[in-house]
C-alpha cells in the first residue's frame, strides 16, 4: 500500500479533472459559443435577417462549437488511466516560470512601447526571452538585443523613412 | 502554347538585374527563418511577409516567389540536419535524410533535396502555366452554390480525413471560423464580436493570427518544455552528388513530382499525403530495399520532389478559383490581396499580366535557390548552432517588429499576444493549425458564397444544392466523411508516420520524430 509508486499515482488522480485538462478547453469552446450566441441576439440587424443576414453564419459557428465542446467531452471522460497519467504527467512537466518569463517580456513590450519606445523595450524583451529560454548571462543578452535594437531602429528610420516610437529617449 | 508565350513575356518582365537582386534577397531571407527548427515555410513566408509590402508589385512578387521557396528549402534542411521537420510534409523527408546525414551523407542528402525541388518545382510550376488557366476558364461557369460546396469539401477534407484527430481538427476549424467572424460584416457593414472596438471592427489580420500561433506559440511551447539540452548538429560540406547519387535520384524525382502535383491541385490540400507515398513507392521499387532505414538517398529525392510538386500544385486552386488548401497558401492569398489582387477565376483575365508574372517570379525564386543554396549550406548548417535562446529571442523580436510595423498599432501585438497563448494551448492539446488557418480565411469566403446562393433563391434552403456541380461535391463529402467511418470499424487508424516507421522492418527503432538524440545504431 505504501510503495513509493503507488503513492505517487495515487496523489495523482486524487481529483477528476487531472489528465482530463481538455474539460477546460471545452469549458472556453462553451464560453465562446456562448459570445457569438450573445452577439446574435443584442446585434441591431438592418435588412434580412436568418441566414441571409449577418446573423446566420454566427448560429453555425456556434452550433458547431456545443457539438465540438459536448464531443470533447465526451472523449475525455472516456480516456483511459494510462492515457490520463501521462497527460497529468506532462502539465506536472510544465516549465511554467520559463513561460511566464517570455510571456511577460512580450507583455511589458506590448504595453509599454509607445511610452518608453521602441529602443528600450525591444532590448528588454529580447533579454527577457533569452532569459527565460535558458540563457543566464544577462549582460550578454542585453547587449545582443541592444545592438539588434539599434540596428533594426537605425534601418527603419534612416533607410525606410519608418519611424519607431523614441519613448523616453525622444524627450530628452 | 499560348500560355508559354505569356509566361515568356512574364519572364522578359521579370528578370532584370535589380529583380534579381530581389529574388536573392528572398531567397536569403526564406532560407534564414525556414531553417529555424521548429518553423515551416507557412511561418516563413507570413514573417516575412510585410517586408515585401513596401515594394512595386512585380518586385514583391518576385521577393515573395525567393522568401517562399527558401522557406521550403530551409525546412528540408532542418529536417536533414537536425531531425526536426517543421511541418508534417518534410517528415518523411527527415525519416531518411537524417539517416543519410549520420552516416556522413548529409551534402549528398541537401544537394538532392535541393536538385529534387528545383525540378519538381520548376515542372510544376510549368503544369500551372497549363492548368490554372484552363481550371478558371471553366470556374467562371461554376455559381455560388458550387463554389460553396467546393470550399466546404476543402475544409472537410483537411479537417477531418488529414489530420490524426477528426475531434480535433473541428476544435482548430471552429477557432478560426470564429477569428474569421470577428470584425464587420463584409455584406452589411455589420460589427460582430468587435465588443465595440474600432480597431476589431477592421476584421484580424490572417498573417497576425498565423505569426502568433507560429512564431509566439512556438516559443511559448519551446519555454514550456526547456530542456538544457544543445541541439547535435551534424556538420555538412559543399552539397555534391556523385555518378551513382544522380542514377539514384533522378527517377524518384520525377515520380514524386508525378505523385505531388496532383494532389496539391484539386482541392484536397496537403503534402501529407503524396510525400508518403512517394516513401512508400520508392522503398517498394528500391533495388537496394534494404538500405531503407538506413539512409536511402531515393527516400530523399520522391518526397522532397513531391512536397515542392504539391506545393506548385496548390497555385492552380488559389489562383483559379482563390481556395486555398494549405497554410502556405492561406498566408499566399493574404499576400496576394495585401498586394491588390484577388485570386478567381476573373484574375486570369482580368490581372493576366500579374499572373503571368508572379508565376516567372515563381521560376526565378526556384532558379536562384539552387544557385544560392549549394554554395551556401554550410553556412546554414552554422547557422543551427545559434543557441536556441537566441534563435528564439531573434524570431520574437523580428515578429513583434513586423506586427507593428504593420499598422503601427500597440493592438497588435496585443492580438499577437493572444493568438500566442492559443497556439500554446493548441501545441499543448494537441490541435492541428491548418484547419485554423483555413477557416480564418476561408470561412467569410463562404459565407458570402452561402448568402449570395440564398439571395438568389430568396432564402430557401434549396437553392444551395440547386446545382449539379454542388450535388456531386456533397454526395463526395458525404462519402470522404462515411468512409473513414466505416474504415475504422474495420481496422483500427494508424498515422502516416506510424506505417512508415513499421516499414523500417529493420532493428532500427528511431522514429521520425524521436528527436536529435535518438541514437545511431546501425553502421
Amino acid at each position: 500500500m505504501s510503495a513509493p509508486t503507488a503513492a505517487g499515482e495515487g496523489t495523482r488522480r486524487t481529483t477528476p479533472i487531472a489528465g482530463r485538462g481538455e474539460i477546460v478547453v471545452a469549458g472556453l469552446l462553451l464560453v465562446l459559443a456562448g459570445v457569438l450566441v450573445h452577439g446574435n441576439l443584442t446585434m441591431d440587424v438592418v435588412g434580412d435577417g436568418g441566414l441571409l443576414g449577418p446573423q446566420g453564419a454566427g448560429w453555425l459557428v456556434a452550433v458547431l462549437a456545443v457539438l465540438v465542446a459536448l464531443g470533447l467531452v465526451r472523449s475525455a471522460l472516456a480516456k483511459p488511466a494510462p492515457a490520463r497519467e501521462a497527460a497529468a504527467a506532462v502539465s506536472a512537466d510544465t516549465n511554467w516560470r520559463a513561460v511566464l518569463t517570455v510571456f511577460g517580456g512580450l507583455l511589458a513590450f506590448t504595453a509599454l512601447i509607445e511610452t518608453v519606445g521602441w529602443l528600450i523595450m525591444a532590448t528588454v524583451m529580447f533579454a527577457t526571452v533569452a532569459t527565460g529560454l535558458g540563457n543566464r548571462n544577462l549582460l550578454r543578452n542585453v547587449t545582443v538585443g541592444f545592438i539588434l535594437a539599434s540596428v533594426v531602429q537605425i534601418t527603419f528610420s534612416g533607410m525606410l523613412g519608418l519611424a519607431l516610437p523614441s519613448g523616453l529617449l525622444g524627450r530628452g | 502554347m499560348e500560355s508559354l508565350e505569356l509566361l515568356a513575356g512574364g519572364l522578359a518582365t521579370a528578370v532584370t538585374p535589380e529583380n534579381l537582386m530581389w529574388a536573392a534577397i528572398g531567397v536569403l531571407l526564406g532560407t534564414f527563418v525556414g531553417v529555424l527548427p521548429g518553423i515551416g515555410p507557412a511561418m516563413a513566408v507570413a514573417l516575412l511577409l510585410p517586408v515585401t509590402f513596401g515594394l512595386e508589385p512585380t518586385q514583391a512578387f518576385i521577393m515573395f516567389a525567393g522568401i517562399y521557396y527558401g522557406g521550403m528549402y530551409g525546412g528540408s534542411t532542418t529536417s536533414i540536419l537536425l531531425n526536426t521537420p517543421g511541418e508534417s510534409a518534410s517528415v518523411m523527408t527527415a525519416l531518411e535524410g537524417n539517416k543519410m546525414a549520420k552516416k556522413g551523407r548529409a551534402a549528398q542528402a541537401l544537394a538532392t533535396a535541393a536538385i529534387g525541388s528545383f525540378i519538381a518545382g520548376t515542372i510544376g510550376t510549368m503544369l500551372v502555366v497549363f492548368f490554372a488557366p484552363a481550371l478558371a476558364g471553366v470556374a467562371v461557369e461554376v455559381g455560388a452554390p458550387s463554389y460553396l460546396a467546393i470550399m466546404l469539401m476543402a475544409m472537410v477534407l483537411v479537417t477531418s480525413v488529414l489530420g490524426s484527430s477528426r475531434l480535433r481538427g473541428f476544435i482548430a476549424l471552429f477557432l478560426g471560423l470564429t477569428i474569421g467572424l470577428v470584425g464587420l460584416d463584409l455584406n452589411t457593414g455589420q460589427p460582430r464580436l468587435s465588443f465595440d472596438q474600432p480597431l476589431l471592427a477592421d476584421r484580424i489580420d490572417i498573417v497576425v493570427v498565423a505569426v502568433g500561433i507560429f512564431a509566439l506559440g512556438e516559443a511559448l511551447w519551446v519555454a514550456a518544455h526547456l530542456r538544457r539540452r544543445p541541439l547535435a548538429v551534424i556538420p555538412v560540406g559543399r552539397p555534391w552528388m556523385g555518378k551513382a547519387d544522380w542514377s539514384r535520384s533522378w527517377k524518384p524525382w520525377l515520380r514524386g513530382t508525378a505523385l505531388g502535383f496532383p494532389f496539391g491541385a484539386v482541392p484536397a490540400g496537403g503534402a501529407e499525403t503524396p510525400t508518403f507515398l512517394s516513401y512508400v513507392l520508392e522503398k517498394r521499387l528500391a533495388k537496394k530495399g534494404h538500405e531503407f532505414g538506413h539512409g536511402a538517398i531515393e527516400g530523399v529525392a520522391g518526397p522532397e520532389a513531391a512536397n515542392n510538386a504539391s506545393a506548385a500544385g496548390t497555385f492552380v486552386p488559389l489562383l483559379a478559383l482563390g481556395l486555398p488548401v494549405t497554410a502556405t497558401a492561406t498566408i499566399m492569398l493574404a499576400a496576394l490581396q495585401g498586394y491588390g489582387i484577388q485570386p478567381g477565376p476573373q484574375l486570369m483575365t482580368e490581372h493576366a499580366d500579374l499572373v503571368w508574372t508572379l508565376l516567372a517570379s515563381l521560376l526565378i525564386g526556384n532558379t536562384l535557390l539552387l544557385v544560392l543554396n549549394l554554395p551556401l549550406a554550410p553556412l546554414w548548417a552554422k547557422l543551427l548552432r545559434i543557441p536556441r535562446p537566441y534563435l528564439y529571442a531573434g524570431i520574437l523580436f523580428f515578429a513583434s517588429l513586423g506586427a507593428y510595423t504593420a499598422n503601427q498599432q500597440p493592438f497588435d501585438l496585443f492580438l499577437l499576444l493572444v493568438f500566442g497563448l492559443l497556439g500554446l494551448l493548441m501545441r499543448r492539446f494537441g490541435l492541428p493549425v491548418l484547419p485554423l488557418i483555413l477557416g480564418v480565411i476561408l470561412g467569410p469566403l463562404m459565407e458570402t458564397k452561402m448568402r449570395e446562393a440564398l439571395a438568389i433563391s430568396d432564402g430557401d434552403v434549396a437553392g444551395l444544392v440547386n446545382e449539379p456541380v454542388a450535388i456531386v461535391v456533397y454526395v463526395i463529402i458525404a462519402l470522404l466523411v462515411v468512409v473513414p467511418l466505416v474504415l475504422a470499424r474495420v481496422r483500427p487508424p494508424r498515422k502516416p508516420t506510424e506505417i512508415a516507421a513499421e516499414l523500417n522492418d529493420d532493428d532500427t527503432t528511431s522514429g521520425p520524430t524521436s528527436g536529435p538524440t535518438s541514437k545511431e545504431t546501425v553502421r
